[in-house]
């Protein structure tokens, strides 16, 4: 038996290693991927972990939780995925709690005392951790479907005769189009390349292979373009506990002119990009990456790159008084109303991981 | 306790800590109210509180705010099931109520300064007490900004701000209330008080705080509201002249009947498009999720 | 691109073995070997590097032009030189390597001086061929088709579309027509173009087609700045204009009034405007040479009848000379100073691309003692800030460069934004360089004042809304060059992918805080003013 623990302890420490590894050297495959890595990684976590009450297993999952974060502090999703992990595991104590006190406490007192009832979760349960699991398990599955629901929205909001524009590529967005465009819906689609990562090439490619009517044009035509446009669709990778998305970069320049031009802007995004956290200024370390300068500048140019700052950061901050509505798993919602979805979602001690 | 007693209980409660908010004066007294209470029955006791509220808001203090902390306590502490033993209940409740209120102010302040940038340039109104304890613990935090307040005619509070902020090594000028859109291209961003947040989500504030909120608005700059849960007040404003009177005029003006077309009002009321986020002790909110907490809190 | 060059060759080289070999049939002659140049065209560069974009920019060098005449006779078609081993090429092949650089990549911004040189060599292969043309008498007609047709009996066509490696697409298409007929030339050609929708890579490669056509007709001078401004090699509105009127100057040098004709009118009509209309198909002209242009007119007009043509002519050169002094030179310096003074310490301007003139305003301000830094934000496909920040990082000044999808990173660093324009329209909006207008309006959010500096001579009356160049002026497949990674996007066209490049956009007045001329810093709303002024002037002179 104690073999057996050691070895399980060995197996779940080598792939925490491997996928923090992975995340440090960006070697994910898109975002869905991270999260279902992710939470597949807690639920090893939760299956080995000993405690004896939901304080500990709380602390536990944060701790390991923190370690895996640490990889990139600018990957909401990581975190994202463990708040919400740690949000199940109290509110699973929590029902297990109500369940034991169902006869002392009436409903409306219970009611009132909501933020007593938890207490420091030290209350024991048996049941807790098969509970846990099966509720993140419940998670893994909704995550699984993200795209699909979320494209499955798609004849709502793109009507005949559309013309759209998006930038860079992003899967679920692709997901989006394509499936309008296979309930026969013509539309136009203006792409934008993405530079300095040329994301946009590749969806440029795939949606023309779908038989999509797709332009590719460069960030600077965006202005030109604009006023031809229907609709502004991007994808994003995450969303800010203010409404606000953190995005590939040239989303805000293109939501600015959207603005401008009175183009309404959508965002397809499925819920677990969504953080607890703001971001007050987009100048906060944790919020930007910034990329090699030879994205911009090669080798060649070498004069020039000793002398000269090359920024190249990856995403953009778009503030949510840009954004007109998000389409998500859950449906269609105003930016405004993420901040309900931010209390379902997070406890609010969590949001400091 | 009588109305007089009342009164000179608020007062004191006042006197004694100026820190205090008048909400939080006024819970005090509403609580020592329960406790030496000698009513019978439960709708007694709830007339006293009522009675002891009017009174309270006959004195200076700010109405929007006292108003809104009284009837949420009265909200909260009645809303047991009650026959016998309503006192004790009716107490504990009150008292837990008191406490959560006296922690509000320390859970905003804390929100709040993670928004304040070293480096920032902060442009505020008038002296509010929950905004002077934010920029002081940002400076404890070791941040380094730099403060601009509005004189803030016609108590010219500002001052006072400046004398306050200035102790505690926050570099602070004092402009004219005028120099607002002068100001307003060297602010990071714009953080204020609020004697009453209501439904819209917009806010009612001392006099000038509109002004300062269009122009931050034109100029791209955030505007950021600090206030407690207990400010939230049962009010939807669609103009300025739709906001109510006992908010707008002293207690005295509106007693002596005075003209009111040629008073001026002490506050003013931003709509929430103004707003960017409001710091608060249920957390931060956006102006939209106001009316989702005042439906918690009042219903 | 060479590359790319070499894997199509041999597609478009299959598709043209019938009519090579019918070509060589006729012909008859796949030996004569080219021989270097018997002409010397003499080399000149049109002058001033002051006037061209970026200093720094290799791109907008003028290239050396390397008169490599091909042999003169009728057999012009086996003269054709084997492009990997395939007879298309009219290239010159002195033989010692220069294979290489006939091999002609798709043209230019990426063009090195090796294929700068190879297309001038084509050129005045061309230029040979159609001399030769003329002095054979064959096949002359006044139809440029049929003058190409004519070349193309003797694989002119296809060596036109093989000179553009980067073109595969229909290169069959053509040659067959002009292979199959030697003769009949014009009709199975027509047909063929009538019958299906070409691709944008078909239209470029007629277009060049046509301006080879029409290129016989023209000086040597002309032809070789036409070609300038279809590659792309002197790009900006002040490079344009101060080449054309460099090349006009000479070209005037060499005019005689016939007999029985006015100078005043004959120069005109029957000189210059053919030579306009052929710059303008070769790429349309900016508001800068137009304006130019128009003034030359105006001066060729007011030459008195009596006058000898030495002295009108010497009178109108200097007039030319004036006007780049007066409107390119000293405007620049009056910009400069007015905005020199806007300039303070510790700025941090961003600029857009690369405008000869904001670099003049940078460099002045730094020599001046001011300090500040700069933004540059660069767009693609053209990457014309790459040469900007070379030039700016020579000056000595410091430089961070971004890219326009970032820019609004940039701003949050930014104090001002400085433009430059290639016209300022009548209602005050301003033809740029694509992506301007989005600087602009995302200064204005970030509240950041937006300077232009532009000189009064390309102020226009003409009103421009949208951008909507329909004319092409860039190739397309320019987006799908993504740097030192393998293009993403092979096949666009079987995809049924389209691209957009386009070149220009137009900025609204209400982005703009302020003008800045050599007459002054001007609201937008005063171009009419200043375009009444001229007027005025012009009729007062």
């Amino acid at each position: 038996m104690p073999g057996g623990d050691g070895d399980k302890a060995n197996d779940l420490k080598e792939r925490i290693s491997a996928f923090v590894d992975e995340i440090k050297k960006s070697n994910t495959n898109g975002s869905c991927d991270v999260a279902i890595k992710t939470i597949n990684l807690l639920i090893r976590i939760i299956s080995q972990a000993k405690f004896s009450n939901a304080r500990e297993l709380l602390v536990h999952v944060r701790v390991e939780g923190m370690h895996i974060q640490a990889a990139d502090p600018s990957e909401n999703i990581i975190g994202n995925i463990i708040r919400r992990v740690l949000k199940i595991i109290r509110e699973e104590y929590r029902e297990l709690l109500l369940q034991k006190n169902e006869d002392q406490v009436s409903a409306m007192e219970r009611l009132s005392m909501a933020d007593v009832d938890e207490g420091d979760y030290s209350t024991p349960f048996p049941q807790l951790k098969a509970r846990v699991i099966e509720a993140v398990s419940e998670l893994k599955i909704e995550l699984e479907g993200c795209v699909e629901n979320i494209a499955a929205l798609a004849p709502n909001y793109v009507n005949e005769n559309d013309v759209i524009l998006t930038i860079g590529r992003s899967k679920t967005v692709e997901a989006f189009l394509k499936s309008a465009a296979h309930k026969h819906i013509k539309f136009r689609v203006y792409v934008s390349e993405g530079a300095p990562f040329y994301g946009g090439h590749e969806m440029a490619k795939n949606l023309a292979q779908a038989k999509i009517n797709t332009t590719l044009i460069t960030e600077c035509q965006i202005g030109t373009i604009m006023p031809l446009v229907n609709k502004v669709i991007v994808g994003t990778h995450s969303i800010m506990a203010n409404g606000g998305l953190k995005a590939v970069t040239g989303t805000n320049i293109m939501a600015v002119l959207a603005k401008e031009h009175n183009k309404h802007v959508i965002v397809c995004s499925s819920l677990y990009k969504l953080s607890p956290l703001f971001h007050s200024t987009p100048q906060h370390a944790s919020f930007n990456k910034f990329s090699s300068p030879n994205e911009l500048l090669d080798y060649e140019d070498a004069e020039l790159l000793s002398k000269v700052e090359v920024i190249a950061p990856i995403f953009d901050y778009v503030p949510p008084d840009l954004v007109s509505m998000v389409v998500t798993n859950n449906g269609a919602q105003s930016v405004t109303y993420v901040y309900r979805l931010v209390k379902d979602f997070y406890h609010a001690d969590d949001v400091d991981l | 306790m009588d109305n007089d007693g009342v009164l000179s209980h608020f007062k004191e409660q006042l006197r004694e800590d100026p820190e205090m908010s008048a909400a939080v004066a006024a819970i005090k007294t509403l609580v020592k109210l329960i406790e030496t209470s000698r009513a019978g029955t439960l709708s007694e006791l709830r007339d006293n509180i009522k009675n002891a509220t009017e009174v309270m808001l006959t004195g200076e203090y700010s109405y929007a705010s006292v108003s809104s902390g009284c009837e949420q306590f009265l909200r909260n502490v009645s809303l047991a099931n009650l026959d016998r033993n309503f006192k004790t209940v009716m107490l504990e409740r009150a008292n837990i109520f008191l406490k959560e209120i006296l922690k509000a102010r320390s859970k905003t302040v804390q929100m709040a300064t993670r928004f304040i940038d070293d480096g920032a340039t902060i442009l505020t109104h008038c002296r509010s007490r929950v905004v002077m304890q934010v920029l002081k613990a940002a400076a404890k935090e070791n941040k380094r900004f730099t403060v601009y307040v509005t004189e803030s005619n016609p108590d010219q509070s500002g001052y006072g701000a400046q004398e306050e902020l200035t102790k505690h090594g926050i570099p602070t000028t004092v402009i004219l209330d005028a120099a607002v859109g002068y100001i307003m291209e060297r602010v990071q961003l714009v953080m204020l008080g609020a004697e009453g947040v209501v439904e819209s989500g917009g806010i009612i504030n001392k006099i000038g705080t509109y002004p300062i909120a269009i122009t931050a608005k034109s100029m791209n700059k955030p505007v950021y509201v600090v206030a407690e849960s207990f400010k939230f007040v049962r009010a939807f404003p669609l103009n300025q002249k739709d906001v109510p009177d006992h908010f707008k005029y002293p207690q005295s003006t509106l007693r002596a009947q005075k003209d009111l077309s040629k008073e001026h009002p002490l506050v003013d009321y931003t709509p929430p498009e103004y707003i960017d986020l409001m710091f608060t002790d249920q957390g931060v909110l956006t102006p939209s999720a106001v009316s989702d907490e005042l439906i918690k809190l009042y219903c | 691109m060479a590359d790319s060059g070499k894997v199509k060759a041999p597609d478009s080289g299959k598709k043209k073995n019938k009519s090579q070999k019918k070509r060589a049939e006729s012909s008859g002659d796949g030996g004569a070997t080219p021989t270097p140049s018997k002409e010397n065209v003499p080399v000149t560069k049109p002058a001033s590097p002051e006037g061209a974009t970026a200093a720094a920019s290799t791109g907008e060098k003028t290239p050396d032009v390397k008169p490599a005449q091909g042999a003169q006779g009728p057999k012009q078609g086996g003269q054709n030189p084997k492009k990997e081993g395939k007879q298309q090429k009219n290239q010159n092949k002195p033989e010692q390597g220069q294979k290489g650089k006939g091999e002609k990549a798709p043209p230019k911004p990426e063009a090195g001086e090796g294929e700068q040189k190879s297309k001038a060599q084509l050129k005045a292969e061309r230029r040979a061929i159609q001399e030769a043309q003329r002095a054979a008498k064959a096949t002359k007609t006044a139809e440029s088709g049929g003058g190409a047709a004519a070349a193309g009996a003797q694989g002119q066509p296809s060596s036109a579309g093989a000179a553009n490696a980067g073109k595969k697409e229909n290169q069959g298409e053509k040659s067959k027509p002009g292979g199959a007929a030697v003769a009949v030339r014009r009709i199975p050609k027509k047909s063929s173009k009538t019958t299906e929708k070409m691709t944008e890579e078909q239209l470029w490669a007629k277009k060049e087609k046509n301006l080879l056509g029409k290129a016989y007709k023209m000086d040597h001078t002309i032809v070789r700045l036409g070609y300038q401004y279809f590659y792309h090699n002197i790009v900006g509105a002040n490079a344009r204009c101060l080449a054309l009127l460099t090349t006009l100057k000479e070209l005037i040098g060499k005019y005689k009034t016939p007999e029985e004709k006015e100078l005043s009118r004959d120069l005109e009509k029957n000189y210059l405007t053919p030579c306009i209309s052929y710059l303008n198909e070769c790429r349309p002209i900016s508001t800068s040479m137009g304006n130019a242009i128009k003034h030359l007119k105006l001066h060729i007009n007011q030459i008195p009848s009596d006058m000898d043509d030495k002295t009108a002519i010497a009178r109108l050169q200097e007039e030319i000379e004036s006007f780049i002094h007066v409107n390119l030179v000293m405007a620049a310096k009056g910009v400069a100073e007015f905005a020199i003074a806007k300039i303070d310490d510790d700025d941090v301007i961003l600029v857009y691309a690369a405008s000869s003139l904001i670099a003049k305003v940078l460099k002045a301000a730094h020599d001046s003692g001011k300090r500040f830094r700069v933004i540059v934000v660069e767009g693609r496909p053209r990457t014309e800030g790459k040469s900007m920040l070379r030039f700016l990082v020579r000056c000595g000044i410091m430089c961070s460069y971004v890219y326009i999808g970032s820019a609004s990173h940039a701003m949050s660093e930014a104090t001002k934004v400085l433009l430059g324009a290639a016209a300022m329209f009548a209602i005050g909006d301003m033809h740029s360089r694509t992506g301007n207008s989005m600087i602009a309006a995302l200064a204005k959010a970030n509240n950041l004042p937006v300077l232009v500096c532009c000189e009064t001579y390309k102020f226009t009356e003409k009103v421009q809304l949208q951008a909507g160049d329909s004319q092409m002026h860039a190739r397309s497949k320019d987006l799908l060059h993504i740097g030192h990674r393998p293009p993403v996007i092979t096949d666009h066209d079987a995809m049924g992918l389209r691209l957009l490049n386009q070149m220009y956009d137009v900025t609204q007045s209400r982005y703009i805080t302020a003008l800045v001329t050599e007459l002054g810093m001007l609201p937008c709303t005063s171009v009419p003013v200043v375009l009444r002024r001229q007027e005025d002037l012009k009729l007062n002179a």
